[in-house]
């Protein structure tokens, strides 16, 4: 087979799964929900303007939603055998990885393509989506910053799948890992989200892209070249 | 004696001599800066080196890493480990430091500046790995485990770096060696802490592989009379 078969063949297995049983998609639409009702309770939304944290409250919702389904991403390859036959098969790791990888991205992009009306309704003010010149910097950065953390994730999830800890060590791993994307992802956002884009603003924004791109490269290449140590023998 | 252990005498005995001179230096012969920031300006002679060390520890790790990928020898994983927890040791002595220092000179004890924002994602960040290390059970998988992290932590780090430095409105740079200000003395004491960091990292080093390879030994020992 075609590397880009067999990653197909991965990949349609994994969205068949979640289109069956709609396990992961539910609760991580749900849990993106509740934090969001956790932040009006801790910031009072209906009396202060939330714009200003706009970016900071979206990821911090989107990385824990995320960390939830990455968690899950695994088990059934575990407990069911799949990994063994995954392993078993003629297919090289790294198209594993890629495969894992992009099913994760995928299941994280169409939640947050739920999640962000409900979002920017709750809590944002000022019309963003309305200006082209500031939506297509936003998508660009939310999809920069979901590659990064399905690319992390995945890597991250398959290994803690193996050890006793199991589900603790994602995030604990994790945050480490992405924290230099974080500050990014959170200026892109909110700068866009925000409305007011001065001089010094768009150049925050222009050196966050140049990092999120920069990062995605380095961690995609360097995680899909080692992936098969954290696979099992 | 093996070669290892002598050389562990040699570093620990040149650490200390050094460090002695490098605290003469730094308290009685270089002179008070006065332009900046006074007396606390001293803190400079051992808290870069410690800074540099860790790095260096981080950097072992890195490397160690890499040869476990591709020699799959486990004696690799150990001079990994080893290096990270060094690293931590270090890091926190630097950090300790400049919690203290940031008290007295800017007074609060921590601010979200680049460096201090990096070197907490670090310590977090090594920190993890040992929490890795202790829920793997077989010494191959660990090693694998951990290498991965290894290296994956180490690119982390350095993108960490730049993206601090950009975001974040970096400070300026409070004192360095290449202010007009800094005599010969201050140099040559700079130089010496240094050194005596990097020595004393050597140290280290050396004892906890050594310390590392011997309880190994006897496990194994134990394993063939069945204890």
């Amino acid at each position: 087979m075609l590397p880009l078969r067999q990653l197909w063949v991965i990949l349609k297995k994994d969205i068949l799964l979640e289109l069956r049983t709609k396990e992961m998609i539910l609760s991580m639409f749900i849990f993106v929900l509740l934090t969001m009702l956790v932040f009006d309770a801790a910031f009072m939304a209906d009396k202060n303007d939330l714009t200003t944290f706009g970016g900071g409250l979206l990821w911090l919702a989107f990385i824990f939603m995320s960390f939830l389904g990455l968690n899950r991403s695994f088990v059934h390859e575990k407990d069911e055998g799949c990994f063994d036959g995954l392993l078993l098969s003629p297919i090289d790791r790294s198209i594993i990885y890629v495969a894992k990888m992009l099913g994760n991205l995928i299941l994280i992009s169409v939640v947050e393509a739920a999640a962000i009306p409900i979002f920017t309704i709750f809590f944002i003010r000022y019309p963003y989506y309305a200006h082209w010149d500031h939506l297509w910097p936003f998508v660009v950065g939310v999809v920069l910053g979901n590659f990064a953390i399905a690319g992390v994730g995945t890597f991250v999830a398959t290994l803690a799948i193996n050890t006793k800890r199991r589900e603790q060590l994602l995030p604990i791993l994790g945050f480490p890992l992405l924290y230099p994307v974080m500050g990014p992802i959170v200026i892109i956002s909110g700068t866009m989200m925000g409305g007011k884009i001065g001089a010094l603003a768009a150049k925050q924004v222009a050196g966050s892209m140049q990092i999120l791109v920069a990062y995605d490269i380095v961690f995609f290449v360097a995680m899909a070249m080692i992936y098969d140590m954290v696979l099992g023998e | 004696m093996a070669l290892r252990m002598r050389l562990f005498y040699a570093l620990a005995a040149l650490s200390a001599v050094l460090t002695v001179a490098g605290l003469v230096g730094a308290f009685y012969i270089t002179p008070l800066e006065v332009k900046q920031i006074g007396f606390t300006q001293k803190i400079f002679y051992f808290h870069v080196p410690m800074a540099s060390t860790s790095g260096v520890a981080f950097g072992v790790t890195l490397v160690a890493s890499i040869a476990y990928l591709i020699t799959r020898d486990l004696k690799w994983d150990t001079w990994a480990y080893v290096g990270a927890e060094l690293g931590l040791i270090f890091g926190s002595a630097l950090m300790t430091m400049g919690i203290i220092w940031t008290r007295s000179t800017w007074g609060v004890w921590w601010t979200w500046d680049p460096r201090l924002t990096s070197y907490l994602v670090v310590m977090l960040l090594y920190g993890a790995y040992f929490v890795l290390r202790s829920s793997v059970e077989g010494a191959a998988e660990r090693a694998r485990y951990s290498a991965s992290i290894g290296i994956l932590g180490y690119i982390t780090v350095v993108f960490t770096m730049i993206s601090t430095r950009i975001l974040r409105t970096a400070h300026p740079v409070v004192f360095s060696l290449k202010d007009p200000g800094v005599t010969p003395d201050m140099f040559y004491t700079f130089m010496v802490a240094m050194w005596s960091a990097f020595a004393l990292f050597g140290a280290f080093l050396l004892a906890k592989v050594t310390i590392e390879n011997l309880t190994e030994e006897i496990a194994n020992l134990k394993d063939e009379i069945g204890g």
